[in-house]
């Protein structure tokens, strides 16, 4: 209660500070993109003369409170012309700015005009430019966000091809996906190889890792937050794209021109349809079966007017495996099976600017992610039918304000309400010949919440301090908990362009993912807190320096992270999900709390990172030192061990060099230490104790000694991937042509590692890859 | 029409050949990993005959380690000791095991006992246990019994659902384990028959000197005539219900997904158990 009042105690003063401030005016507006007025987040708005600034938020709105004096404003923007304004400062202003795109290679960047790390408090955070996604090569040439994001230091991929991200030794469950203020809960494609985000309909992608503003929370290792387009509003415009396994298509414009726009961006693969004919005539039964996937990103807003704008945006995407197969001696007998998921978000938003110095957003939001299993078997007139269901969805509120009393001060405040469902299984069972029907299905209801507020402020030329506090609830089943998240960054200007940063923050997520893999199965659970499983929490504390060199436009980053993790979940040995469903030796059903086991986490390491965003040659350099160690009482005998993930050494080289205005090649290639895994090393046979019995040593049970949990390394991981693109500007339209190959030099990295034997009998270590050098090929029109 | 047929061959194959896997021996270092031996022992006073089991581990990947049985090793020394003096075990051919009579070195509740192992070329294998005091007093069963001698004529079909309860001994880290056992005679050969069905641990964490139930589902098919049934309660000590525990866990009817499980031990340089147990029966006649 005493932070509460706290808290409320701070805004007052806020408020009234602002009031007191008289001789000050402010300078508001929003950033736009010149032509499709697509609204710019991250725009640095600096005053020449006093060397103080801002940036745009999420929606391109600013705020900057000045005294009245001449001022000399530049805009600037990564890929933009910025844009210079000086004028009397004699009233508070509305400044409304569209910056034009251009080439990058032309554009030569003032240490004023770039953006820059060493003046941020925000630590650990990487924000990736759209366009350089689009420009990296990629397995199979399925361009994906999350597998750009794994070649940051600090993010470590899992299995090969896996789209999944483990953040600081965190697990994937511990990354906040946001779509456009949704979450998304299973980001994955075709068992994890693809991820959702394609790129064509994203505006932004930013991670955080650490240092987390109190605005954040749910989760305890990573913010991954993605701002859809919101379309041009002046022209119509598209983009479509043939890859190997999927085609895409994207388009924009306008609705009322000048008012409102639209963007739907669509992907579908379609390896089940070249493959039907095939099916077709080589299965004299008639049999099929294939697997698809596709995406729909749709999003449209209406300025409302100049303080108010609604935006509607939404994913839909879904995965399907199936099959049919004619059987028996009727004509009607039929097996068809078929495993479907998908995720769909909807978020309805509403931009309201209160006056110049404040500004607020409301979001209504939906997201909902299913599995389904479906059987039905047809035989001589009779059926059986089963399916089953399980998955999440979510309902939420969002309020958030941003509010900028002067220079010194960035405040941001709001909550967060949401109304969680979780289906952890379902299913019905239709049996005609039995006449047996069953249906059961288990709905688990939660609330979820979070209040906070943060200050970004500047409190000398040098030392800039977040200070925020974040108070998250979450009640199920009559279990309340409340727990408050301070946080704290800061950034200490050492000289010009370098800069000492430190954060702390504490996390809590009420949810928890059941996976034996890690990597992204349609399988995968997600369960709340409850009264026998507590929810996870963690501290960490980070720090390092930040330097900029614009002279040759690099950003230089280094920094050490120390993080503790509770109550964080894994199965116990033996247990795996496939047993969610059975019952235990007293005939009681399993439930998943009985399979899972409490423990706590040590993550901490170094990364260092050299990042070039513009120019003609452009990627960056990441290289993380780590360490992660796990302990439950009830794995490994309590002792700590190796999180399979814990990867000593990974190295992240990307480059991207436009040749010239038709040619531009890319390369990335990465190196990590092997996964720690538990490799069986032994074998022996031992009675167990079998009282009643003549013997009362009873039989001999064969056993399998595989040492310490995680205590073998896998050999480690490196992989090239080149790739060309050749751009062709049309009369209205450009096209791209893209040549490119994954793992050029086709290593033949470790999937999995299994006992085999060698054609003498003798037992080997046998591994399977998954991917040799494969070459692919796409095609992009935009017009 | 041909181009796109074509098109559908040489995209289906390129998808089919990018997917396709490679297996290989793996190109890592394995770990150096040396026999060593495994004992099972369980020491209760009800024992008219102590005995313990010695195996010899073999390294997974040594060289012609197929799949071999795993003989028993019986050219160790195996000593047993308590407070009072101690006794070399010998080897029983018959049986595989080392034992001694229980008259010559007789087993007492609440007592400490050592047991060393000793076979050249390994180090000394070494364990101490501790005999618990007592078995709770009121194990009871309320057994639910069926036997259908009519559907299978020679062929008795045996059902039970036996529900069993008893109170944990006061003081924390007392453990139990229930097992039922299926007495019959097999009428083809000749000879009496047992197996044993079913088995539950139990631990007393958060419920010290509390009541506690479990229940045991059972069923067997036999040829021959159903003697007994008999559920044995045996209170034991933590390595036991650990070493049990987790080697039942570990059997999870080749489940991929399962975590692996670590098999408990207290041995010193070595794998296996060695503990001490204090043994109660019901035996419910058929």
């Amino acid at each position: 209660m005493k932070k509460k009042i706290s808290l409320l105690a701070l805004l007052c003063f806020c408020l009234l500070a602002a009031q007191a401030q008289q001789s000050k005016f402010t300078i508001s507006g929003t950033v736009r993109e010149a032509g499709s007025l697509e609204k710019l987040p991250g725009v640095t708005v600096a005053n020449l003369r006093a060397r103080t600034g801002t940036a745009t938020n999420n929606y391109g709105f600013y705020s900057l409170t000045l005294p009245s004096d001449t001022v000399e404003l530049i805009y600037s923007y990564v890929g933009y012309s910025p844009v210079k304004k000086k004028f009397l400062l004699r009233a508070d202003t509305i400044i409304n700015i569209d910056l034009g795109v251009v080439e990058l290679q032309t554009v030569e960047i003032s240490a004023e005009q770039q953006e820059s790390i060493s003046d941020n408090t925000q630590m650990s955070q990487i924000s990736i430019p759209v366009e350089q996604i689009k420009q990296i090569p990629a397995l199979l040439g399925e361009k994906d966000v999350l597998k750009v994001i794994q070649l940051m230091p600090g993010v470590q991929k899992g299995q090969e091809g896996s789209s999944g991200f483990y953040v600081r030794g965190g697990g994937p469950d511990q990354n906040l996906i946001i779509l456009d203020d949704a979450t998304v809960y299973n980001a994955f494609h075709l068992f994890g190889f693809f991820s959702l985000f394609n790129g064509d309909a994203l505006k932004s992608v930013e991670l955080t890792k650490g240092g987390f503003p109190a605005r954040y929370g749910g989760r305890l290792s990573s913010v991954l937050e993605m701002q859809m387009k919101d379309g041009d509003r002046q022209k119509y415009h598209g983009e479509a794209g043939i890859g190997l396994i999927s085609s895409r298509l994207m388009l924009e414009g306008p609705i009322l021109k000048g008012k409102s726009s639209f963007i739907v961006s669509g992907r579908r693969t379609y390896i089940d349809v070249l493959s039907i004919p095939f099916q077709k005539a080589f299965n004299e039964d008639g049999g099929i079966g294939g697997y698809f996937f596709y995406d729909l990103n749709a999003k449209a807003n209406y300025e409302i007017n100049s303080k108010n704008t609604l935006y509607l945006s939404g994913y839909f995407g879904r995965d399907k495996f199936y099959a049919r197969v004619k059987s028996g001696l009727n004509s009607d007998d039929e097996f068809r099976a078929s495993l479907a998921w998908g995720n769909a978000t909807g978020t309805l938003r509403w931009n309201h600017i209160w006056n110049s110095r404040l500004f607020s957003n409301s979001s209504l939001i939906f997201t909902n992610y299913n599995l389904g299993i479906s059987q039905r078997e047809e035989f001589g007139g009779d059926f059986f039918e089963l399916s089953y269901n399980s998955g999440i969805r979510d309902y939420s509120f969002k309020h958030d304000f941003d509010f900028v009393p002067n220079p010194k001060h960035y405040i941001r405040f709001g909550l967060l309400a949401t109304y969680h469902q979780f289906r952890p299984s379902a299913f019905v069972i239709k049996d005609s010949y039995s006449g047996q029907f069953e249906e059961k299905a288990r709905l688990i209801e939660a609330w979820e919440a979070g209040i906070y507020a943060e200050d970004d402020w500047t409190v000398t030329s040098r030392l800039k301090v977040n200070m925020g506090l974040r108070l998250s609830y979450f009640t199920t089943q009559k279990k309340n908990y409340w727990r408050p998240e301070p946080r704290v960054a800061a950034r200490y200007i050492l000289r010009e362009n370098l800069s000492l940063k430190a954060s702390w923050a504490i996390m809590n997520q009420y949810l928890h993912l059941l996976s034996n893999t890690g990597i992204g199965l349609p399988t995968d659970l997600w369960v709340p807190a409850t009264r026998r499983v507590s929810p996870q929490r963690s501290w960490q504390a980070a720090a390092g320096l930040a330097h900029d060199i614009p002279k040759h436009k690099l950003m230089v980053s280094l920094e050490g992270y120390y993080k503790r993790s509770f109550d964080i979940i894994g199965y116990k040995e033996g247990a795996s999900f496939l047993a969610i469903g059975d019952v235990n030796e007293n005939g009681e059903p399993v439930n998943w709390e009985d399979n899972v086991t409490a423990g706590q986490a040590w993550s901490y390491g170094v990364e260092f990172m050299v990042q070039r965003k513009f120019g003609k040659f452009t990627g960056w350099i990441g290289y993380t030192l780590s360490w992660t160690q796990f302990q439950f009482d009830s794995l490994n005998f309590g002792r700590k061990f190796y999180a399979r993930y814990d990867r000593r050494h990974d190295i992240s080289l990307v480059g991207i060099y436009k040749l010239n205005d038709h040619i531009t090649l890319s390369a990335t290639w990465v190196y990590g230490t092997g996964n720690a895994i538990t490799l069986p090393q032994a074998e022996y046979s031992l009675p167990i104790h079998s009282p009643g019995t003549p013997n009362p040593q009873g039989v001999s049970w064969f056993v399998t000694d595989y040492g310490d949990k995680n205590s073998f390394r896998m050999a480690p991981y490196h992989r090239l991937d080149i790739g060309v693109q050749f751009h062709k500007k049309l009369k209205r339209s450009e096209r791209t042509f893209e040549l490119s190959a994954y793992n050029v030099y086709s290593r033949l990295n470790p999937f999995f590692y299994y006992v085999g034997y060698d054609r003498q009998g003798n037992r080997r270590l046998r591994q399977i890859s998954l991917f040799p050098v494969i070459p692919s090929v796409s095609w992009t029109w935009k017009f | 029409m041909k181009r796109i047929h074509s098109l559908y061959i040489v995209a289906a194959a390129f998808v089919l050949l990018s997917f396709t896997s490679c297996e290989r021996n793996a190109d890592v270092d394995l770990p150096e990993v040396k026999p060593k031996l495994a004992l099972s022992c369980f020491i209760s006073p009800q024992d008219t005959i102590v005995r313990a089991y010695v195996t010899q581990s073999i390294p997974i990947f040594s060289l012609g380690s197929s799949s071999q049985p795993h003989q028993p090793v019986n050219n160790a020394t195996v000593t047993l000791s308590d407070a009072n003096g101690s006794a070399q075990l010998t080897y029983n051919p018959v049986n595989g095991h080392y034992e001694i009579p229980a008259t010559s070195f007789p087993i007492q509740a609440g007592q400490s006992y050592r047991i060393t192992v000793q076979l050249q070329g390994f180090p000394t294998l070494e364990a101490t246990t501790n005999v618990p005091v007592a078995v709770p007093s009121d194990f009871s069963v309320n057994p639910q019994i069926t036997v259908d001698t009519t559907s299978f004529p020679g062929f008795p079909i045996f059902e039970a659902e036996l529900e069993h309860q008893f109170t944990d001994l006061t003081g924390t880290g007392n453990y139990y384990m229930v097992n039922t056992v299926f007495n019959w005679t097999d009428t083809l050969m000749g000879i009496d028959q047992q197996l044993d069905l079913a088995r539950v641990l139990y631990n007393d964490s958060d419920r010290d000197g509390e009541l506690i139930r479990g229940r045991q589902s059972v069923g067997v098919n036999i040829q021959g005539s159903m003697n007994n049934v008999g559920i044995w309660l045996t209170a034991s000590n933590y390595d036991y219900y650990e070493f049990h525990r987790t080697l039942l866990s570990g059997n999870n009817g080749g489940d991929p997904f399962s975590e692996p499980t670590l098999v408990y031990s207290n041995v010193t340089n070595g794998f296996g158990i060695f503990a001490g147990c204090n043994t109660t029966r019901i035996i419910i006649p058929l």
